[in-house]
């Protein structure tokens, strides 16, 4: 192609407004020209052109030639020509782009040619030549110091191309002659400082990284780092102490002692004040400074722990100190504050973590060490100090007037992260001295709410901090943490009576402003975090009533709801017994959540509900708890059909039904609440085992006694709400979430040991089951997802009344209570479940899943059941045709893998059960059927699903050994046959297999044999499963 | 003075982590009983993505180095039963970077870790089931469950509670 077109594609490439077809078409012509034998002539020829863009095209064709020529090419007579062209370059003031370009060109064939430290390097023949000819002195240093930055850039892109040796070299021979040679002939200035700057931080990083990577000995930067920290301090400059804090972050052993030591000074001197002065105005540069003390400080931590007892460190220690509390809000005025808290969170980590080290660079001198824990204590409490100010929350609506939306709320995310993070110092600090911490926090509390009048605002950011710090640190307590001190300061500033005190602040304060917002909701934090106080010890049960009221009140307002229902239920659950008192209280509490229809959220009135039967739960009198709990109900129930009744009114209304609909779910949601508040709280074994007596009693109630007739009512509505056309209400029973509640509150019952208010007998379900069943085929189930759904739920629960039945006769044996012998109705069941709703079932996987598994439930524990039924032998090969249709359908795999095993195993079967298997599989040959799927589904299956044919294959071993064999050549003759993959299974990897695999008897080492023999046949890799 | 490999490298990570960590996450090691760290375990929070369903909260994880640690990768857990297709029910997640056959290298950090996490709970691998509930939820065409649930986890994280 002649230069002119070529000039002409080049000029295309670069015009603006171009269509994109256009300059693709051009590139690609382009990219073939510059891979041309003859490109560096070409690349010569366009640098020759006045454009600029023609001329960084031809540096640009020196690049693609090199590096698609490499091996044709003498390097050092490239390196000559490349010279050339920089020279000449330079001679026609070329753009410092091109320039550039070139001597980046220059570096990359050094790199590739540099085997020789005796060889001049080419940055030398430039330097040298362009002497020889009298260049520019300003534009020689700018060259030089700018080439020694590209060379160092493109070592550090080349890195890992680069042999040691090879560094050791560029090294001695660019490095040591060179580039030392420029820094040191054209030190640091005002005029030079950006060029010299980035030229020492691009073979700073080079060196770093080359140290770390090939474990070089360290190259001595330190002249040229003592150059900046003289320029920085005579200067101010942010360059210089930007370059230096990046060293320290990088690799802060690369300064020597004396540099260090130059450092240390000035940052703890007057040099730092004054720089904080000058930059006054600008955050940017202060925050800088600030996050270098931080790297500096950290880059020692334990030596400067040590030194705490040293007196010339005193003032260093203050300084920190006084630099922590730079005066201004956090954030919004000095970062300072922020950025050290990084620093002061390790620091003060040392005096946990690593005391024994700290100790032993004291030599472990007694005295040293008493001293070092005074001082570090008496600092640390100054400290907390300083923080417990910071912690201060800040007033985000006062700064609206210069910020936008985005900035306020950008601040108080930082805001929040800053608390979060004060918190952990404080955790810190807490530990090192846990009775001073706890006790100024909640002095500050007592102290700060004793004023009679109204409180100011800051009083009130002191409350809340303090309540905020003591929720963090006693989140980490636990009951053997407790000591005597923290109850007795728990128990001050319950009697100072703060919980009144904050109510009567939110009272009194019309204007709703953000302190009080978080005071409360801190305050409602804190009480959900000292479980410890009222749990173990009479000092704190006796505030728990208080403490409720508190929580009771704020749960009146809406922005406290959900934290307040929280904290509630958190101590109504541990602590029930406690406040047996507040029995009716809370029975009232619960009835309001019912009656206030559409005013609470449906958690809120959920946890209110269960904190009621929580307590209702400890009742001895189980007459009593029986008329409380019928009460519920019917209130519920009355509700419940008050709300029916108004959908028909309000259908036109799509916002008003929407409420009726959260309403109905909560209402039995709530029923769910109150079936597990009152569930037993312990596990059965351990509460019959404590409680004999009372399981007898409980039994003897709530089996005959019961005249309330709890069992019933729950019935009653849990008929209500799945079909309540039959109560007259013409409203579908299609919910799907309303049903799984139901499901909740059935499961509560089944899981439970012993008889109960909501244990619902196991007969009465089934019923209810084939009642739902019959209601499914009624209604075309194709288009319903929600129904899907309701058969899932509702062979699920199936499974838990066979669990449950199964548990209940467990018990009986144990304990010797009688429990009804129930009929299973099993065939019914089955056939009404699956064989009604086959077709619906077959084509949704949860639900293939779901009846697979209750099938493999059935043989775990009542194999004989599932065996005689007429349709066994249509179930198992359904499943088996599973077993390859939905091979890479996990969980469907994971459900008949289990059946399987359970079938092979039979570990619950009798001889009978064990002969009908035996038939099944090998007269009416379903272990040939089962096998050839099995192996289908295998080699069709992922990687991450092998493990459940795994199982399969494993049991078939271990029981079925002898027929196995055959089994496995027939499937895969078949297999092969049908060439489903196109792909044949070699004969003699199928019978390595066979003989591996019965070697195994089926035991743990099958696992390997199976996964080689998967990885042959699939060619996979094995990455070591 | 001398301090196992595990507990030199977590050191380390403590540092780099105070030294430079993403906004909005936390990471630090636990309290024990006598008030000592347990440099071991770790108790950390990755915030949701903004913009997300899982945005406006922070998810609490544990950490946990084994002894093998960097060479095995820590265990990291949400509490149990979370919601998230690659979360077992155990609370353990299921993503390759944690997970020493896979993609685990010991030069990893805890902020790649914590990153990862981050990008993992709006973007979940469909191929790496771990648990039921989430995943089958997650593949259904309206995701209206999923995202229900993903919402009311998130309420309950939320970072303005």
């Amino acid at each position: 192609m002649d230069l002119q077109t070529t000039v002409s594609l080049i000029e295309t490439l670069y015009s603006p407004n171009q269509d994109y077809q256009v300059i693709l078409q051009a590139q690609k012509q382009l990219q073939f020209i510059q891979k041309q034998q003859n490109a560096n002539i070409l690349a010569h020829e366009l640098l020759q052109l006045p454009s600029q863009n023609i001329q960084f095209f031809g540096a640009l064709t020196y690049t693609v030639y090199f590096t698609n020529h490499l091996n044709e090419i003498n390097l050092n007579d490239f390196i000559s020509i490349l010279l050339d062209e920089i020279i000449d370059s330079l001679k026609r003031n070329l753009s410092n782009l091109i320039i550039n370009k070139l001597l980046s060109n220059l570096a990359k064939v050094y790199i590739k040619s540099c085997n020789n430290d005796n060889e001049n390097n080419p940055l030398d023949l430039l330097l040298k030549h362009l002497q020889s000819i009298n260049y520019n002195e300003n534009l020689f240093i700018n060259l030089s110091l700018i080439s020694s930055k590209i060379f160092a850039e493109e070592l550090s892109i080349s890195i890992d191309l680069i042999k040691k040796e090879q560094h050791e070299i560029i090294l001695s021979n660019l490095f040591n002659k060179t580039i030392q040679n420029i820094l040191n002939s054209f030190p640091l200035s005002l005029i030079n400082k950006n060029l010299w700057l980035d030229c020492l931080q691009s073979w700073m990083l080079y060196i770093t990284k080359i140290e770390f990577d090939y474990s070089l000995n360290k190259i001595d930067l330190n002249s040229y780092f003592n150059l900046i920290i003289n320029f920085m301090i005579n200067y101010n400059d942010i360059d210089s102490l930007n370059l230096i804090s990046e060293v320290y972050d990088l690799n802060p052993s690369l300064f020597n002692y004396n540099n260090k030591f130059q450092l240390d000074s000035i940052l703890f001197s007057n040099w730092t004040i004054n720089f904080i002065k000058l930059n006054e105005n600008n955050f940017e540069n202060l925050s800088k400074l600030s996050r270098f003390i931080t790297l500096f400080l950290n880059s020692d931590l334990l030596n400067l722990a040590s030194k705490i007892i040293d007196k010339s460190f005193d003032y260093k220690f203050e300084f920190l100190l006084n630099l922590t509390n730079f005066n201004g809000n956090p954030i919004i005025d000095e970062t300072f504050s922020v950025d050290l808290l990084d620093f002061w969170i390790l620091f003060t980590e040392c005096f946990i973590n690593d005391i024994d080290n700290i100790y032993l660079l004291l030599k472990n001198d007694n005295n040293k060490i008493i001293e070092l824990n005074e001082k570090s204590q008496d600092y640390f409490e100054n400290l907390s100090q300083i923080y417990w100010e910071k912690c201060h929350i800040l007033d985000f609506n006062n700064n609206s007037d210069n910020d936008d939306a985005d900035d306020l709320q950008d601040i108080e995310d930082q805001f929040i992260n800053f608390r979060r993070d004060i918190s952990e110092l404080f955790e810190t600090l807490f530990s090192i001295s846990r009775i001073k911490i706890f006790n100024n926090l909640t002095n500050s509390i007592i102290n700060n709410l004793s004023t009679t009048t109204n409180l100011s605002i800051n009083q009130i950011k002191n409350i809340e901090t303090s309540l905020y710090l003591l929720t963090s640190i006693s989140s980490i307590l636990t009951e053997n943490g407790i000591l005597p001190e923290f109850l007795n300061d728990m128990n001050l500033l319950f009697k100072s009576k703060f919980l009144e005190k904050i109510l009567l602040i939110e009272n009194n304060n019309n204007n709703e402003n953000q302190y009080n917002k978080y005071l409360i909701k801190n305050s409602i934090k804190f009480l959900s975090e000292i479980n410890w106080f009222y749990e173990n010890n009479e000092i704190g049960k006796f505030y728990i009533n208080e403490v409720l009221i508190y929580l009771f009140q704020n749960l009146n307002n809406n922005n406290y709801q959900d934290l307040s229902s929280k904290a509630i239920l958190m101590i109504t659950d541990s602590c029930r017994y406690k406040i047996i008192n507040l029995l009716d209280d809370f029975e009232n509490a619960a009835k309001l959540m019912i009656i206030n229809k559409f005013n609470v959220e449906i958690n809120v009135r959920s946890r209110i509900i269960r904190s009621y039967a929580n307590i209702l739960q400890t009742i001895e009198n189980f007459e009593l708890q029986s008329n409380k709990i019928s009460n519920f109900l019917n209130l519920i129930y009355n509700e419940s059909i008050n709300a029916f009744k108004i959908i028909e009114l309000n259908k036109g209304n799509s916002i008003i039904l929407q409420d009726i609909n959260n309403f109905l779910y909560s209402m039995i949601s709530s029923l769910v609440g109150l079936a597990k508040g009152l569930k037993l709280p312990n596990d059965w074994e351990d509460y019959y085992e404590e409680n004999p007596n009372k399981v007898k009693e409980i039994y003897n109630y709530w089996r005959f006694n019961d005249k309330f007739k709890i069992n019933e009512l729950c019935l009653k509505l849990i008929l209500l709400y799945s079909f309540p056309n039959e109560f007259n209400f013409n409203f579908n029973f299609k919910n799907k979430f309303f049903f799984e509640q139901i499901l909740n509150f059935f499961k509560c019952g089944l899981t439970e040991a012993f008889p109960g208010p909501f244990v619902i007998k196991e007969d009465l379900i089934i019923e209810y089951i084939l009642k739902c069943c019959k209601y499914f085929q009624q209604i075309n189930i194709k288009n319903n997802n929600e129904l899907f759904s309701s058969i899932n739920k509702i062979i699920e629960l199936y499974g838990l009344v066979i669990n449950s039945y199964h548990i209940s006769m467990t018990i009986s044996k144990i304990t010797n209570i009688q429990f009804d012998i129930i009929d299973l109705k099993m065939d019914i069941i089955i056939n009404e479940i699956f064989f009604k709703q086959f077709n619906e079932i077959m084509i949704d996987p949860d639900l293939i899943q779901s009846i697979f598994t209750l099938f493999s439930n059935i043989i775990s524990k009542y194999p004989n059941d599932l065996l005689k039924n007429k349709e066994i032998i249509k179930i198992l090969k359904i499943s088996i045709d599973q077993i390859f249709i939905n091979n890479q359908q996990r969980f469907i795999i994971i459900s008949i893998s289990k059946l399987w095993c359970n079938l092979i195993y039979l570990r619950k079967g009798k001889i009978e059960d064990i002969k009908k298997i035996n038939e099944i599989l090998i007269n009416k040959e379903i272990g040939q059927y089962l096998v050839y799927n099995l192996m289908k589904g295998f080699i069709n299956t992922s990687r991450s699903n092998i493990e459940f044919f795994i199982d399969i294959i494993r049991a078939l071993t271990s029981k079925f050994s002898k027929y196995l064999s055959n089994w496995i050549i027939k499937s895969f003759e078949k297999i092969n046959f049908e060439n489903f993959n196109n792909k044949i299974i070699k004969i003699e990897d199928i019978n390595l297999f066979i003989k591996q695999l019965l070697l195994t008897r089926g035991n743990r080492a099958a696992n390997k044999v199976i996964q080689e023999f998967w990885f042959k046949i699939t060619g996979m890799i094995d990455y070591g499963m | 003075m001398v301090r196992d490999l595990r507990t030199e490298r977590i050191q380390q990570e403590r540092k780099q982590w105070r030294k430079d960590h993403p906004f909005g996450f936390y990471a630090k090691p636990s309290k024990s009983i006598d008030g000592s760290l347990d440099l071991h375990n770790w108790t950390a929070g990755v915030p949701g993505k903004q913009g997300t369903i899982w945005g406006n909260a922070t998810y609490p994880l544990t950490i946990s180095f084994p002894e093998e640690y960097p060479a095995k990768p820590p265990k990291v857990k949400f509490p149990a039963n979370f919601y998230h297709p690659n979360v077992y029910p155990s609370g353990t997640i299921c993503l390759s970077i944690l997970n020493e056959e896979q993609d685990w290298r010991p030069a990893i950090s805890i902020k790649q870790l914590l990153l990862g996490i981050q990008e993992l709970l709006d973007s979940p691998n469909p191929l790496s089931p771990a648990q039921e509930p989430a995943w089958k939820a997650y593949q259904k065409d309206d995701q209206e469950e999923y995202q229900r649930n993903v919402k009311a986890q998130a309420q309950q994280y939320g970072d303005k509670n």
